[in-house]
């Protein structure tokens, strides 16, 4: 369950064809953690259907400072499916949509 | 679906539209979004691209006939690789300075950002003897310089 109410599945086919693969050193746990504890949401760009989940930038090994984005597509009101998982220090271009934004 | 060749190598994630693309093996890097859902990977602190994703891929590049997706995948990566052989640098600062010693040399250095990663590198670059500091600063996207204080 993501910090925002959204239930997501990480297809298992998607991560041990896909993500594991192709992102190494990219765990289950950083995804999970990016989703549970994100520093930042966005809405997706181009795509009302998708989330962009920021998690928490690593603290300590060679990608220090780097974050992963987590794309989830929404499949329904409460509940989605994780696209990929990006490491990257490039903030998301998209609008945010938490934390909420607080005046003065 | 997953093809390779002494090179490329490309995997395409159908249920999520998702083409993940790497020279020879997929490796531990970090990603930079060059347009709307490309990314570039990279290793700091190189910036050679070694890899790229390319999310929503039959969106941007429509396919008619699916036996051909990574045909055109293929040519779709290499097109973007020789566009993008290295990540671009968001900024580029120059400083020049009039060093005192030994021989009031002009110094510049140059610091080169992308994320957090800085690049930098210094070098003389000649010999003056009427100013004392001299400062450009350029953008790299704008080849814009600013010289500013100038000292007599």
């Amino acid at each position: 369950m993501t910090l925002d109410g959204i239930q997501v599945a990480l297809r298992e086919d998607t991560w041990t064809i896909h993500i594991e693969p192709r992102r190494p050193g990219v765990t289950k746990a950083d995804i999970a953690q990016a989703l549970q504890q994100p520093v930042r949401i966005y809405a997706d760009t181009s795509y009302a259907d998708r989330r962009v989940y920021q998690g928490p930038p690593r603290i300590s090994g060679f990608f220090r400072n780097s974050f992963l984005l987590v794309v989830v597509a929404l499949t329904g009101e409460r509940t989605g499916r994780v696209v990929t998982a990006i490491l990257t220090e490039q903030l998301y271009q998209g609008r945010e949509l938490w934390p909420p934004k607080t005046i003065g | 679906m997953a093809s390779q060749d002494d090179r490329l190598n490309l995997d395409y994630d159908e249920q999520n539209d998702v083409l993940y693309a790497s020279l020879g093996s997929p490796q531990a890097a970090l990603s930079y979004e060059i347009s709307k859902d490309v990314w570039l990977d990279y290793i700091p602190p190189k910036r050679t691209v070694v890899g790229i994703t390319i999310l929503n891929f039959s969106e941007h590049y429509p396919v008619t006939h699916r036996d051909t997706l990574l045909e055109i995948a293929q040519t779709v990566v290499q097109d973007l690789l020789q566009k993008y052989p290295s990540v671009a640098i968001d900024q580029q600062l120059v400083t020049i300075r009039i060093s005192p010693t030994p021989a009031l040399q002009i110094v510049s250095t140059t610091t080169a950002t992308a994320g957090t990663h800085t690049i930098p590198l210094t070098q003389v670059v000649g010999f003056v003897s009427r100013f004392d500091t001299l400062r450009i600063q350029g953008n790299r996207q704008g080849n814009r310089a600013v010289a500013e204080d100038i000292v007599a």
